[in-house]
């Protein structure tokens, strides 16, 4: 956890700005495996509502300060870079025991069957496309702090 | 004083819903709008598939698009959501990545065409709320549509650049819609999209997961038909409402107008000169039976 | 000699052609050649460096099948890269300014289904005397990278500046309705047709794509 961990960017989601659309795990999956396996997609869009509130949830990394999969991983493939902070798997490391799959709170990473490898968001390196296709910019690219901000604001209601 | 505009048709509108762009000519002809039409415009290109497939392609086509739009001395008002998230977009990274502006300058000098970014990309939503206002609009509306109607917003109204509200022209969708005497029924879905995008994919989630609810909350009102400001979304409206009672499902089926032709229809315009039949839901008898 | 040496010797030698040479990194140096031009600048490096022949390495991109010769001059790899089109697999052969390419050819052509032309022997070398001549184990179908549901889109974009096909149903119903035949659109005055067309090959987009201009559809469908 570097001094600069607040200032570095990480992507937020609103859910009440959601309209369902999955453009972004459609242009994930795209960019990643040029071709549109939402499977493979490093996002995924939840409905999570029902009658008339329709709402929605993204399972995305958070790339989180202390991430679990990291300290989870034997053979070092996952790593947090101090600079940017983001988290990312170098699949020629990965050994494919999956303990980063289920040690993740959320579910972030994914076993790909096709490379037997992890496989997870590496933020575009930098300039990530789900946030980029998003029209009600429910997906956006803020500081540690402003996501951490929002997301107490959006889940605990602390203002 | 209103300065120059030039209508952005886009693909789908003039060579699959034309109806849409007659009531478009009607209902500005009616308001004192003239628009010039661009010619040789192309694609917008399409914002997601072929913005993924291929970056310099689809700015680099953008930009001859503006460009034109720039020698006509004329801003673009944009008829089709999916065309207004490209051009809006596309003139947003345009102005402000210089390294990008540069390269496709130079492709554009070589067929005698240059972007200037001094042309504004308005949804043609804001351009009748904002550039003509409500005011105006309801003098023109001398047989209001007084039918209850459900909205579909479509995702790219949504599309705000420097940070706005994406509510804004959601907003102003409905605002139009009641100008014209009709009632919203609210179902509480509007904002979900109508699966268009991910139909290409998985075609089953798109009408299950999506257009489903929709029309199961829609059902819970009492309006009559559903307004759009996209062709893509009545596309797969009407041809999912289609396939879901083909598949067995009940389901009342909609009329999917287009606010334009509602305007239009609502300015006095009758059903007959808007050559309705271009949809493939009950459009055209709904409109006559209103007309009566 | 350094690899800067080598780059500039190729670059003098092949100053007509068109040329990308570069330094990959520490003792490595890369040549982009077109396929007409390779031997030649075979032959300007034979006679420069006096380089041993290391192999040739074949990669098939769906459309084009990418051919590297490779060269050590002392210790640094040279790499001559061309690329020649699937529809048509052939290239001429190095074995006469390059004798010890012969079996390296020969496996290649077995194995990809690239005709080396003038190879002095063209039986099997590493696939048993029985196999199928037609099948090539290592060679993949003609296909390009756009996604299955871009290609008809990606198709009448080029051809006509419209994602959507003109359809005469359509076009009909306008006439009917007062409005013209077709929107102001590219395609309805041929010379922005012709413009439009012009900057989409400027893009480079339908080499990438693998459009063909004649047939007015992507090389594989």
């Amino acid at each position: 956890m570097g001094d600069n961990s607040q200032n570095q960017k990480v992507i937020v989601y609103e859910p009440e700005l959601c309209t369902g659309c999955r453009h972004c795990e459609i242009v994930c999956a795209f960019k990643h495996y040029s071709s549109v396996d939402l499977n493979k997609s490093y996002i995924s869009i939840l409905f999570n509502g029902d009658e008339g509130t329709g709402a929605f949830e993204a399972v995305n990394c958070q790339h989180c300060e202390e991430p679990i999969c990291v300290n989870a991983c034997p053979s070092g493939a996952l790593g947090k870079d101090e600079g940017t902070g983001w988290v990312t798997v170098n699949p020629l490391k990965c050994i494919g025991c999956q303990m980063c799959v289920y040690m993740c709170p959320l579910s972030v990473p994914f076993f790909d069957e096709e490379r037997k490898a992890a496989a997870k968001c590496d933020f575009c390196g930098g300039d990530p496309e789900c946030v980029k296709h998003c029209s009600p910019a429910a997906l956006r690219v803020v500081t540690r702090e402003e996501a951490l901000q929002l997301n107490k604001r959006l889940y605990l209601g602390i203002r | 004083m209103m300065g120059k505009h030039a209508f952005f048709l886009g693909c789908v509108i003039p060579l699959r819903l034309t109806s849409v762009e007659i009531a478009a000519r009607r209902v500005f002809s009616q308001l004192s709008v003239e628009f010039l039409d661009l010619e040789g415009y192309t694609c917008c290109p399409e914002p997601v598939m072929l913005c993924l497939i291929d970056k310099e392609l689809w700015v680099t086509s953008a930009a001859r698009n503006l460009a034109l739009a720039e020698k006509a001395g004329a801003d673009l008002v944009v008829l089709c959501s999916g065309c207004y998230e490209t051009l809006i977009e596309a003139d947003e990274i345009l102005k402000h990545d210089d390294e990008t502006r540069k390269r496709v300058n130079e492709l554009l000098a070589n067929i005698g065409s240059k972007y200037e970014g001094k042309i504004k990309v308005k949804h043609f939503i804001e351009f009748l709320h904002e550039d003509i206002g409500l005011d105006r609009i309801k003098e023109e509306v001398t047989t209001p549509v007084a039918v209850d109607l459900a909205i579909h917003y479509g995702c790219h109204l949504s599309r705000e650049v420097d940070g706005g509200d994406p509510w804004r022209k959601p907003r102003m969708m409905r605002d139009l819609v009641e100008a014209s005497g009709a009632k919203v029924s609210d179902y509480g879905l509007e904002k979900l999209c109508c699966g268009f995008p991910i139909s290409q994919f998985d075609r089953e989630f798109s009408l299950q997961q999506r257009l489903l609810p929709k029309f199961r909350g829609i059902k819970n009102t009492t309006a009559e038909a559903i307004v759009f400001a996209c062709p893509a979304c009545i596309g797969q409206f009407e041809s999912g409402q289609d396939m879901l009672t083909g598949g067995g499902v009940e389901l009342t089926e909609y009329p999917c107008i287009h606010i334009m032709e509602l305007l239009a229809l609502s300015f006095g315009v009758p059903p007959a000169e808007l050559n309705l039949d271009f949809h493939s839901s009950a459009v055209k008898e709904f409109a006559e039976c209103f007309w009566e | 000699m350094t690899e800067v040496d080598i780059v500039k010797l190729l670059e003098k030698g092949m100053a007509d052609k068109s040329v990308k040479c570069s330094v990959m990194g520490e003792k490595r140096v890369s040549m982009q050649v077109d396929a007409d031009d390779l031997k030649e600048g075979i032959s300007i490096l034979l006679e420069a460096c006096k380089p041993r022949f290391i192999t040739l390495s074949a990669v098939d991109n769906g459309l084009d099948i990418e051919l590297m010769y490779h060269f050590s001059v002392d210790s640094i790899v040279v790499t001559l890269r061309t690329a020649i089109p699937k529809e048509a697999s052939q290239i001429k052969t190095i074995t006469d300014i390059v004798p010890a390419a012969e079996f390296i050819e020969r496996e290649v052509s077995e194995l990809f289904g690239i005709s080396f032309e003038g190879h002095p022997r063209t039986t099997n070398l590493v696939l048993p005397d029985d196999w199928p001549a037609e099948e090539k184990p290592l060679s993949k179908p003609l296909a390009g990278s756009l996604p299955p549901q871009a290609r008809g889109e990606v198709e009448n974009l080029l051809s006509s500046g419209c994602a959507q096909v003109i359809l005469e149903y359509f076009t009909e119903m306008r006439e009917r309705a007062g409005l013209p035949k077709l929107p102001s659109i590219a395609c309805a005055s041929e010379e922005s047709l012709r413009e439009f067309q012009d900057l989409i090959k400027r893009t480079g987009f339908d080499k990438r794509a693998g459009f063909n201009w004649e047939k007015g559809k992507l090389r594989y469908r």
